[in-house]
């Protein structure tokens, strides 16, 4: 019997702990707008430890657009980004405006991570005859 | 015995599980890209106690470069303010150039609290999050 009762416990520990460490957190696809220029993913290491993480932007088709490692390893505290643009040069590496975009963060343990996915379009600015980036929608990465 | 073992069990389990819930919420990061114009970028965290009891908050936003502080009242006294039931506080700086921005906050049961972030251009806000 007592033995039941440990072995309960070490399952109900370990699915505690399970719980809280997902090996990946992922937005919700977003779409910005036809006018959609840029994509940037962000995340962010809040914890007391380096954490390896792998951050990609994808497209509708699952395919990626844009992907980093962050330099292999995120330490405490430092933010690692990965941006897609429109350019012609890389259609697949290129956000497209008629395209949803999501971005994926994987580790080890992602318990001590946030993260979180932008869309930006260009803003004609009269005043001084530049296109300025201003963001238009943005999901958490959970 | 028996009862004293799953007795014990059931602590640790609870106890495990609270853990897991209570200290810290944290926003999600957001990216910090200015307009190239003559235009300012800050940041904005607001905190909300939607419970019943007063919570002892303390709010920071953190950055990969410097900050300006500009308001703070989730500070009374020059220590962590005590948000009563309802009661919301704010703290906002003016951010850096291409960089990243994210919200802390830190109570000894977070169960109750809310928060969003704000990166706003010109104190007007372009994108927000939620602290989880």
């Amino acid at each position: 019997m007592r033995t039941l009762i440990l072995v309960t416990v070490c399952a109900g520990v370990l699915a505690l702990s399970g719980m809280s460490e997902a090996a990946q957190i992922s937005s919700a696809p977003i779409f910005g707008g036809h006018f959609q220029s840029r994509a940037e993913c962000v995340i962010l290491n809040f914890g007391t430890r380096p954490v390896a993480a792998t951050v990609k932007i994808l497209n509708d088709n699952g395919q990626t657009a844009a992907t980093s490692s962050c330099d292999g390893s995120l330490e405490a505290g430092e933010f690692c980004s990965v941006v897609a643009a429109v350019t012609s040069q890389n259609p697949l590496a290129s956000i497209h405006n008629m395209n949803s975009y999501s971005c994926v963060a994987t580790a080890p343990s992602t318990g001590t991570l946030r993260g979180a996915l932008v869309i930006y379009e260009e803003v004609y600015d009269s005043d001084w005859d530049i296109y300025n980036l201003q963001p238009m929608r943005s999901a958490p990465l959970q | 015995m028996k009862t004293y073992v799953a007795g014990t069990v059931s602590a640790v389990l609870l106890g495990l599980a609270s853990l897991a819930q209570a200290g810290q919420l944290v926003s999600p990061p957001l990216p910090t890209h200015p307009f190239r114009t003559n235009t300012s970028s800050e940041g904005l965290c607001r905190i909300r106690n939607t419970g019943t009891t007063p919570v002892k908050v303390t709010v920071s936003m953190s950055s990969n470069n410097g900050m300006v502080h500009l308001f703070d009242n989730c500070q009374g006294d020059g220590g962590p303010r005590t948000l009563a039931a309802g009661q919301s506080c704010s703290v906002m700086k003016q951010l850096p150039d291409d960089s990243f921005v994210a919200c802390k906050v830190t109570a000894p049961d977070v169960t109750k609290l809310r928060g969003t972030l704000e990166v706003d251009h010109n104190f007007n806000t372009n994108v927000a999050v939620d602290l989880e």
